[in-house]
């Protein structure tokens, strides 16, 4: 039967495939990045250990206390040589350097690692050794240890890698072993490409303010978290009482490894856009799955009387429902089949892309949607569940003609007038399903709505500077204890720097600063203010130090006093510039010039206010009070990552070529992080509301043609059921008008039902989604409104063309369906 | 009252023209109550719904009263069809989802006629065919000759001057059929005209005229009278 109906077969097996694919990725994808164990070996027994900090929150002046800190290598020393709860006790610290192998250089993310912490994670390499104990020691041997994914790399997996030098920031290490492909540092944002051994003796790392040991323990058998917390809490107390300049405010937490990873994967991937993607995609597997059950009931209004010839002629009724089933069971699981398919392609996709900016296409963000260590496969689990959503519809919706033959009169079947009339429980479920299509749908585009009203308030937004064709240019200088050790040697190559940019053409001007008005929130110093009550223990404010054109190459008006000049230089008073926000908090109605501000913790430096400039407009939620400060007046630290900004003409796309040859003609070992524009930098800050809204939107679309294609299809059969009724109408004196209003009539009326259930989940639906919104409100009401009209639009066009056939019915072709 | 001149219908086929209808001259006066006969596919129903407006693609000249059809638009066409005719069918036609009074109710708002007004003359036909008690009942849940007897009362509910019937008793047996028969009758006899399509000889005898059609041609014009003995 389905062979002989191959259109409305390969309709459905399309509808499932796409339905059953597309959520069977998305629940993989969330099953992997959320609820999946730590991949290491015996992770039960298995603690983090962090230090917690109190602070005070910049944006609200609240007491917080962060609670995921690592701790100082002498700190990590002292945890392993007092705790007595641990069976081990290991640690990495992060390491980046570059890496000269033989044909490249290039930079990367390693690990020095304290003894034992391969064994302790379970991990054994599949080339070579893990380090000896003598190589533990201050200079012993320098040897290094491969990620597969770097062997790979650098050595095109070559099984001799073993004793093969790579240079890492200039010295020589030998190769000792290649680490397997599923072990991986899941710490991190970004792949770990090497490990070496961290020397523990007492002599070096004494530094406790060099906090970035993460620490991991093995617990003895037999001993709780809750036994190791109270340890740790001991030792915390003893070493805050040891050594109180370092450690009098911190605290420990004890954390069993599985709520780490937990907490990192989520760091470093998106989950609510996940979890809103997988909802979205139910919401239109729901609606696929409506479609469906339309189109079966349709297919089984058609055959009931088919049915019922076959009842009359003996047929059983369970042979009936065995044969109605089979075609069911069998249209489900092709498209479980196809859908499983297109889930294994979907994922191979999402695990090339794994790590990097999503969609890569949009900009390059730094979210990342899906973290690189997760390994992702189809989930049988999802799979199944998925698939056996199908077969229930298939099979619930393909048996009620059989069903309905149990509860109707087989003569009235039978009988030729009443075939071609009036269905009613196929009109009433089927208008059920419409109905339900449209409350779906308008939950989608009201979420969609909503985000793209966000997004365009996002657009709206003036950075109250002029970003556009401002390209920048974010350096790292590498190796800064030695040639940039100096703020002299620093200065000096911004100098030369400037110079050679400046040889450009379509240069205008160069500014170099520490920080942009795309820089979220960084840069906070503590400052005294004379007469300013609540400066006692200093006020937070952003300070960002700059060369003297920044205002006029970003076109900031400065509204009192001056700009800087070349002569505010490390010989002069030092000086400052601040924002009208921080001049109104500090010295409301009075003038800013002359009065002074104090910071720098162990040397402090007294500025003069000289300027007072327009706000710039930053993002993030932080407060928008500034200080500037000449960057030749600063210790030159801050401009080991300087940002170089560069007003161009117009933006050609040798410019970027162009000004990241003169860098490296500078300095070729720079680290150049990126050389982008400023307004896309900013733009790149709403990466995830773009895609969020980018998401939703391309959905809800889906979703609003879903729902019009099933009322143009719920209107479509109606009349085409009503062919009859309506030439008998039309004989009895209708107009087309009358037939017309009618059939609009009907689809309106499950249009309003539609939207008013839409309603209501619209209204707890989009509070899910509210930390995705931007500056509007869940129950924005123009948001409302124009998605209702727009879906009552739709749906009254999509009844229109079905209504004006109905309209055109000849009534004596309609009569002669008697 | 009905004047039709050299009508003909035809369907363009691939195998050229076929002729439903050839050349049917055809006179009927106000009043009187005429059967089409022939056998199946002779063209009765054709010619019914040419005469009921229901069909606008034929050609020839077709006058009621002083009404030139054959000139009217589709719109005009059906405008006359509301003010002249009534419609009765084999199959009742009621509409399902209708109550009997709905059913009833029906034709007149499709007249535009107001909402008391329409009540009044609804309830003066239930009462008129004795079905008063059956008006909120649906049309599933009436014997055969009950759907008739509505289908007949819908027929006359706009007070058309010519009520066409489509082989109404076609589904009926024989006491139904005559009870059918009888209320046509006693419609004609209060002056509506009627024309009626039957293959029964023995209804047919209740029309003063009978019109036989064979393959979309006239067939000759009898009086019951004619009829052989046996049918009537």
């Amino acid at each position: 039967m389905l062979a002989k109906n191959p259109g409305f077969s390969v309709f459905v097996v399309i509808i499932l495939t796409v339905g059953i694919g597309a959520t069977t990725v998305m629940l993989s994808v969330v099953d992997a990045i959320m609820f999946r164990a730590c991949p290491y070996r015996d992770s039960e027994h298995l603690v983090c250990l962090y230090e917690t900090n109190p602070y005070v929150d910049p944006a609200t002046g609240a007491p917080k206390i962060s609670r995921w800190n690592f701790t100082s290598i002498a700190g990590f020393r002292d945890w392993r040589e007092q705790s007595h709860v641990f069976e081990r006790l290991v640690g990495a610290d992060q390491w980046n350097g570059m890496v000269r192998t033989i044909d490249r250089t290039e930079r990367c993310r390693g690990h020095f690692v304290s003894p034992e912490f391969f064994s302790v994670l379970g991990a054994s390499p599949i080339l070579g050794r893990t380090f000896l104990p003598e190589e533990y020691r201050q200079r012993g041997r320098r040897v290094v240890i491969l990620s597969h994914d770097h062997w790979r790399h650098w050595f095109a997996s070559d099984p001799n890698v073993i004793g093969e030098t790579l240079i890492l920031d200039r010295e020589a290490y030998t190769v000792v072993g290649v680490l397997p492909e599923d072990f991986q540092w899941i710490f991190q944002p970004i792949a770990c490409g090497l490990w070496m051994p961290m020397p523990l003796d007492t002599t070096t790392n004494t530094n406790r303010n060099n906090r970035g040991m993460n620490v991991i323990g093995r617990l003895k058998s037999g001993v709780s978290i809750a036994q190791a917390r109270m340890e740790m809490e001991l030792i915390t107390e003893r070493l805050a009482q040891a050594y109180p300049e370092t450690n009098a405010s911190r605290g420990i937490r004890v954390v069993p490894i599985d709520e780490a990873y937990a907490h990192y994967t989520g760091n470093f991937s998106k989950p609510q856009i996940l979890t809103t993607v997988l909802a979205v995609i139910v919401s239109v597997l729901l609606i696929a799955c409506f479609h469906v059950s339309s189109l079966l009931i349709a297919r089984s209004a058609t055959r009931e009387r088919e049915i019922a010839v076959r009842a009359a002629l003996g047929a059983h009724r369970l042979r009936l429902i065995r044969q109605l089933l089979t075609e069911s069971i069998l249209l489900a699981l092709l498209g479980g089949l196809f859908g499983g398919i297109l889930a294994y392609w979907g994922l191979s996709i999402l695990s090339i892309v794994k790590g990097q900016s999503i969609p890569w296409y949009l900009g390059p963000g730094s979210e990342r949607l899906i973290p690189w260590f997760v390994n992702i496969h189809i989930d049988a689990r999802s799979f199944f569940y998925v698939t056996a959503l199908s077969l229930l519809t298939c099979g619930a919706f393909g048996l009620l003609p059989a069903l309905s033959i149990s509860k109707t009169n087989l003569n009235r079947s039978l009988s030729a007038g009443r075939t071609s009339g009036y269905v009613p429980w196929s009109h009433s479920l089927r208008s059920m399903l419409v109905v339900l299509d449209i409350s779906i749908a308008f939950v989608l585009l009201i979420g969609a709505g909503l985000m793209i009203n966000g997004y365009v308030r996002i657009l709206r937004i003036d950075p109250k500077a002029d970003t556009e064709n401002v390209l920048v240019a974010t350096l790292e200088l590498q190796g800064g204890e030695e040639r940039y050790s100096t703020s002299a040697q620093r200065f000096e190559f911004s100098r030369r720097l400037m110079e050679r940019i400046q040889k450009v053409p379509g240069v205008q001007s160069i500014a170099i600063a520490n920080g942009t008005p795309a820089s979220m929130g960084y840069n906070w110093d503590k400052f005294i203010v004379e007469g300013f009550s609540s400066s006692r223990e200093g006020v937070k404010i952003r300070c960002t130090p700059i060369s003297r054109d920044y205002f006029r190459l970003l076109r900031i008006p400065v509204l009192r006093g001056r700009q800087f000049t070349e002569h505010d230089n490390s010989a002069s008073t030092p000086v400052a510039i601040i924002n009208e926000s921080l001049a109104k908090r500090l010295w409301p109605n009075q003038n800013p010039l002359g009065k002074c501000l104090t910071h720098g913790a162990s040397e402090p430096v007294t500025r003069e206010v000289v300027g007072v400039t327009r706000d710039v407009r930053h993002f993030g939620d932080y407060p928008n009070e500034e200080v500037y400060i000449p960057c030749l007046q600063t210790n030159g630290f801050t401009m080991l990552y300087p940002d170089v900004m560069i007003r161009t003409d117009a933006r050609t796309t040798g410019l970027t070529v162009a000004v990241r040859r003169e860098i490296l003609s500078v300095d070729p070992d720079i680290f150049i992080r990126q050389v982008t524009f400023l307004d896309r930098q900013i733009a790149d800050l709403f990466t995830t509301e773009r895609l969020s809204t980018l998401l939703l939107g391309v959905f809800a679309a889906a979703a609003l043609v879903l729902a019009s294609v099933g009322i143009y299809g719920a209107t479509a059969y109606m009349v085409s059921r009503r062919t009859h009724e309506i030439g008998v109408r039309m004989a009895l004196g209708a107009r087309s008008g009358d037939v017309l209003k009618s059939v609009l009539r009907q689809g309106l009326k499950l249009t309003l039902i539609g939207l008013a259930i839409g309603l209501v989940g619209a209204f707890v639906a989009t509070r899910i989604i509210r930390s995705l919104l931007h500056n509007v409100s869940p129950t924005d009401p123009l948001t409302f409104i124009c998605v209702s009209f727009l879906l009552s639009g739709v749906a009254l066009l999509a009844s229109y063309i079905p209504a004006r056939r109905a309209a055109k019915t000849d009534p004596m072709e309609a009569l002669r369906y008697e | 009252m009905i004047k039709l001149q050299n009508i003909q219908k035809r369907y363009n086929t691939k195998a050229g023209f076929t002729y439903v209808l050839q050349q049917i001259t055809l006179d009927i006066a106000e009043g009187e109550f005429v059967t089409l006969m022939g056998p199946s596919g002779a063209g009765k129903t054709t010619l019914l719904n040419i005469i009921g407006m229901l069909d606008s693609d034929w050609e020839g000249q077709y006058t009621l009263d002083d009404n030139s059809v054959h000139t009217l638009k589709p719109r005009q066409r059906l405008a006359l069809n509301k003010q002249y005719v009534g419609f009765v069918f084999q199959n009742f036609n009621l509409l399902d989802s209708l109550t009997v009074y709905e059913n009833l109710e029906a034709p007149l708002s499709y007249r535009n006629v107001k909402g008391a007004e329409r009540a009044s003359i609804v309830c003066d036909t239930l009462d008129r065919f004795g079905i008063v008690g059956k008006k909120d009942l649906f049309p599933s849940q009436l014997s055969g000759g009950q759907q008739q007897l509505v289908g007949v009362a819908r027929a006359v509910v706009a007070s058309p001057k010519l009520i066409l019937a489509d082989e109404p008793t076609g589904n009926l047996h024989s006491a139904q059929g005559q009870e059918v028969m009888e209320l046509l009758t006693k419609l004609n006899q209060q002056g509506t005209t009627i024309i009626q399509v039957t293959h029964s000889e023995k209804y047919a005898a209740y029309s003063r005229r009978i019109i036989n059609l064979k393959d979309g041609w006239m067939d000759g014009e009898v009086t019951p009278r004619q009829l052989p003995r046996k049918d009537r």
